[in-house]
């Protein structure tokens, strides 16, 4: 097919840039895996950098031993015996296991009427509404527990209208600097991690099904059973995970307003690496919250495909 | 050996599979210049595949594509001369009329001046003057079409490919449509590819139709011969009603075959398939060709008694339902000629003579499809050219 | 459920939510404006004097200053490596699900243990920690799996249609994506690279392993809630909220002109 009109006759070198980009997408058509080679190869070696080695040095370091000059590369278990023998680590990760599991507990029965009511009950004005839930969500954990300090303190807001309103005589101390404030705060900070996978499973839950259920003669409730609750389980399993995980691993909440009895695993093993120094130890325990939590991940995996409840496609 | 430049378009022995599955299997046509040829069938049948295969967007497994009598091997889409009305027209939303209409003589570096006579131009031939400023979200399901038609079409490509463009559209729209493109293949003289599974479409639109099947083209002829001489038992059924009469071959001279059907009646049909005594075939009936009498005619080819099981009243025409004697069933379609239908119309439980002459039916097997008549010698249809 | 009742206990439910979700927010903000020398109640009288006082702290603004040169940063490497990411995984190829099970990893470990880890690993390479180098590192890899998800997302809604339209009618594959691919998504991009910018702005827990000297802002805060807890705070917090809810709509504003 011949080009009509006049064109420019091009640079040499404008043709030859052509032909160069002709040469290198037809060697990318044909080797289509370059590619993807190419560009997957950043984020490879970024969490390479991120995540792969560091948890080796994780694992090489838990074999370390620790000792009064500082930490000496060796392979011992000590410090897995160290955590067994002494009670005290055991029970710890078990309580913080317990807080974790309330928290996620009461979290879900929370959420999950409030996802319903963000998903199915309203038309109008969702946009605003999910603007508002998300807000708290974008902003730091770091802020939303220490919004909690004057609240639940003696000299707290709490107390303040308890007595003001002579419901109690002196302030209460009950509120703060104990697991109950640990477990407020987390349910407080992690509640969009719970609201938003179940929202979105609920949204994308099909009307039709619902109005099919109930021209087959199910009341409200059965449909409810039968057909909305399965149907927004992969939402409800994601939620678990996040707020859970969120949840275990927690530092600055109980940092701030567990007080003594309100300590966390987490605590413990950031201490390792601050006060006592102990770093073989205090990679055991990084390594034990970390199977903990992948631990977790087997359990749920049963119940749904969690990639897709994270998002990727199948 | 290069094919022949008569021919826009040449598939030869060209196979696509993925994985185990055989999407196109081994198809063989040439196709003329200027001809619209559709390729029919129903989902899965091979159609899409094979045009995105013309349109480079696959490869052949094996086979060779030939454009305008040269082999396309490896080339990328963006370098044939070959452009593709999607089924979704595929509009850039995010471009005007007049860009996207623009696009792809702006991708081969034209000149600007000449780029918007040649858009004017396009615009008005799909009857769309003065709409280069909108968005494609602004427009209607049928101008939406029109400007992915000229989008295509202001290329002047060797082949025009279209992938169901009609499929979204009222019927209303659709029927027009369907005038609309015959007169642009008219007027602009380029090789169409139209592919469809609305065999109506194809029967009203194309000068070819390539009817296929699981991957393999099962006949390659013109509306009336893939109506009236279906070659295999799925053309004959795809296309429009038939009846299927099975029995075996009793006797057979030069020209005619006699069958033999269960129930001991004989048939008569004209056919040159050589199949021998003793075979076991189908006679296929179109139900717009049998004449329903209730009083057995004198003279008649075929005839065949029957008793009225039931009728459907379909508006222009009445189809009703013969119980043969041996058990099988006829569809008869007749005409609502009458002043009244209710007067017309046969009662359930008539006894009727179901009659039709030698011509009007076929005898169908399973073998494979016949030869490609485009080998014989045809004029090629008249047209106006554009360019 | 078009029970009216079953509406109206839900509609007081939600309500009764946000309040929870709310309450600490807003006790924040208001006593942010108390005159008083602690953070939280009797109410001394309204003042400004916090944001002052805040006004003339000079290592408040070089924190804010850092803080928002790594969530810059972090916003832009994170997004063109998670972009590329999403981008690959367009087609199919072998292995790809162990791929995107690792990238997908870091949203499950928790954060602390990855501080922990890092920490050993520069420590072993003997690099020094600093904001732009250790802490960016912690920051891309917190934030990849973020932007990878949502911008894949986008891409799976991509109607190819239009990319294969661009090709037969003569753009190669740069054109094609320059032309047609990158100006559709190009909110989606936009608005996954703010979202990184918010969770690099936010983050603390990685960080805290990964800076040495230096601070941002959420570092801050933790040192001065460790030694002096003043309404300074209550401040600085309201300002750090009021930022997130302008990024939120920012973000909302994009996400509604893709539509």
């Amino acid at each position: 097919m011949a080009i009509e009109g006049a064109a420019a006759r091009p640079a040499v070198s404008a043709s030859v840039g052509r032909s160069a980009r002709r040469d290198l997408l037809a060697l990318l058509n044909r080797w289509g895996w370059v590619k993807v080679l190419l560009f997957l190869v950043p984020a490879c070696l970024l969490l390479t950098f991120y995540l792969v080695i560091p948890i080796a040095m994780l694992i090489v370091m838990s074999f370390y031993r620790s000792t009064l000059f500082g930490v000496v590369p060796d392979f011992s278990w000590n410090n897995y015996l160290h955590f067994w023998r002494n009670p005290m680590f055991p029970n710890l990760l078990l309580r913080s296991i317990r807080l974790a599991v309330t928290v996620t507990a009461i979290s879900l029965l929370v959420s999950y009427p409030f996802a319903y009511f963000l998903a199915r009950g309203t038309r109008r004005f969702r946009t605003t509404l999910l603007i508002l839930v998300m807000v708290p969500f974008w902003t730091s954990y770091l802020i939303r527990t220490m919004s909690w300090l004057p609240i639940l303190g003696i000299k707290g807001v709490v107390n303040y209208s308890l007595m003001t309103l002579q419901i109690v005589s002196n302030p209460v101390e009950v509120f703060l600097f104990n697991q109950f404030s640990v477990v407020l705060t987390l349910i407080h900070i992690y509640l969009p991690y719970m609201v938003v996978p179940i929202y979105l499973s609920l949204d994308r839950l099909d009307g039709r099904l619902l109005e099919a259920a109930s021209d087959l003669g199910a009341n409200p409730l059965r449909t409810f059973w039968h057909v909305t609750l399965p149907l927004s389980l992969p939402g409800v399993v994601g939620g678990i995970v996040m707020v859970f995980i969120a949840a275990f691993g927690a530092y600055v909440t109980p940092k701030l307003l567990g007080g003594s009895s309100g300590i966390m695993f987490g605590n413990v093993l950031a201490d390792q690496y601050s006060g006592t120094f102990n770093w073989p130890f205090g990679a055991v325990l990084a390594l034990i919250m970390i199977a903990v939590v992948l631990g977790l991940l087997v359990v749920a995996s049963r119940f749904t495909r969690l990639d897709a409840v994270f998002g990727a496609r199948a | 050996m290069d094919s022949s430049s008569d021919f826009d378009l040449e598939f030869r022995n060209v196979t696509k599979l993925f994985g185990d599955v055989r999407a196109v299997d081994e198809a063989t046509f040439q196709v003329r210049r200027g001809e619209f040829l559709s390729l029919l069938g129903p989902s899965g049948c091979g159609k899409t595949t094979s045009l995105r295969m013309i349109a480079g967007f696959e490869r052949p497994t094996s086979g060779e594509i030939f454009l305008d009598g040269r082999p396309v091997g490896a080339t990328p889409p963006y370098r044939r001369n070959v452009n593709t009305v999607f089924q979704h027209y595929a509009l850039f939303p995010h471009k005007t009329v007049l860009d996207n209409v623009a696009f792809g003589l702006r991708m081969k570096r034209r000149p600007p001046a000449q780029i918007a006579e040649r858009v004017d131009r396009m615009l008005a031939l799909v009857e769309l003057p003065g709409v280069g400023r909108r968005f494609p979200h602004q427009l209607s399901g049928g101008q939406q079409q029109r400007v992915a038609l000229a989008r295509a079409l202001i290329n002047e490509p060797t082949v025009l490919l279209l992938d169901e463009p009609l499929g979204a559209l009222d019927l209303k729209v659709r029927r027009r449509m369907q005038q609309e493109l015959k007169r642009i293949h008219r007027e602009v003289g380029v090789t169409f590819v139209y592919v469809t599974h609305d065999q109506e479409e194809a029967l009203t639109m194309s000068d070819r139709i390539a009817v296929m099947n699981h991957g393999r083209i099962e006949q390659l002829d013109t509306p009336a011969g893939v109506y009236e001489r279906p070659a295999t038992r799925f053309v004959a059924g795809f296309i429009g009603l038939t009846n299927l009469l099975r029995g075996v071959v009793e006797g057979r001279n030069d020209r005619d075959v006699v069958v033999r059907l269960a129930s001991g009646a004989r048939l008569r049909a004209e056919t040159a398939d050589g199949r021998a005594p003793g075979a076991e075939v189908d006679v296929a009936i179109r139900p717009e060709k049998i004449q329903m009498t209730a009083v057995r005619p004198a003279a008649a080819d075929n005839c065949l008694e029957g008793q009225v099981g039931s009728f459907v009243y379909q508006g222009a025409a009445t189809e009703y339902q013969i119980a043969l004697a041996d058990g099988q069933a006829v569809r008869v379609i007749v005409q609502n000629i009458g002043e009244t239908w209710r007067a017309a119309v046969i009662p359930v439980g008539t006894r009727v003579y179901l009659c039709w002459s030698r011509g009007a039916a076929l005898i169908l097997s399973d073998v494979g499809p016949r030869r490609d008549p485009a080998e014989d010698d045809e004029p090629a249809p008249e047209r106006v050219a554009w360019r | 459920m078009t029970d009216g009742r079953a509406r109206s206990f839900l509609r007081i439910y939600g309500a009764a939510v946000y309040v929870f979700l709310y309450t600490p927010i807003v006790m924040l903000i208001v006593l942010s404006f108390n005159d008083s020398n602690s953070i939280t109640l009797p109410w001394g009288g309204f003042t400004w004097r916090w944001y002052r006082a805040l006004a003339d702290n000079q290592s408040v603004f070089v924190s804010l200053k850092n803080s928002l040169t790594l969530g810059l940063m972090t916003a832009v490497i994170s997004t063109v490596i998670g972009g590329l990411a999403a981008f690959a995984f367009r087609s199919r190829f072998r292995g790809q699900v162990a791929v995107m099970r690792m990238l997908l990893l870091p949203f499950v470990i928790p954060g602390l243990t990855i501080g922990v880890a890092l920490l050993l690993l520069f420590h072993a390479l003997g690099v020094r920690p600093g904001l732009l180098t250790t802490t960016l590192v912690a920051h891309v890899g917190f934030t990849l799996p973020y932007v990878f998800v949502l911008i894949s997302t986008r891409l799976h809604r991509f109607d190819e249609s239009l990319e294969e339209a661009a090709m037969d009618l003569g753009a190669d594959e740069i054109t094609t994506f320059w032309q047609v691919t990158f100006p559709l998504i190009r909110p989606g991009i936009v608005g996954s690279a703010l979202f990184a910018f918010t969770l690099s702005f936010d983050e603390f827990i990685r960080t805290l392993f990964t800076i040495g000297n230096d601070n941002t802002l959420p570092i801050q805060i933790w040192s001065t809630l460790g030694s002096m807890v003043s309404p300074e705070l209550n401040a600085m917090a309201t300002l750090i909220v009021a930022a997130s809810f302008a990024l939120v709509i920012a973000g909302e504003l994009l996400r509604g002109r893709e539509r």
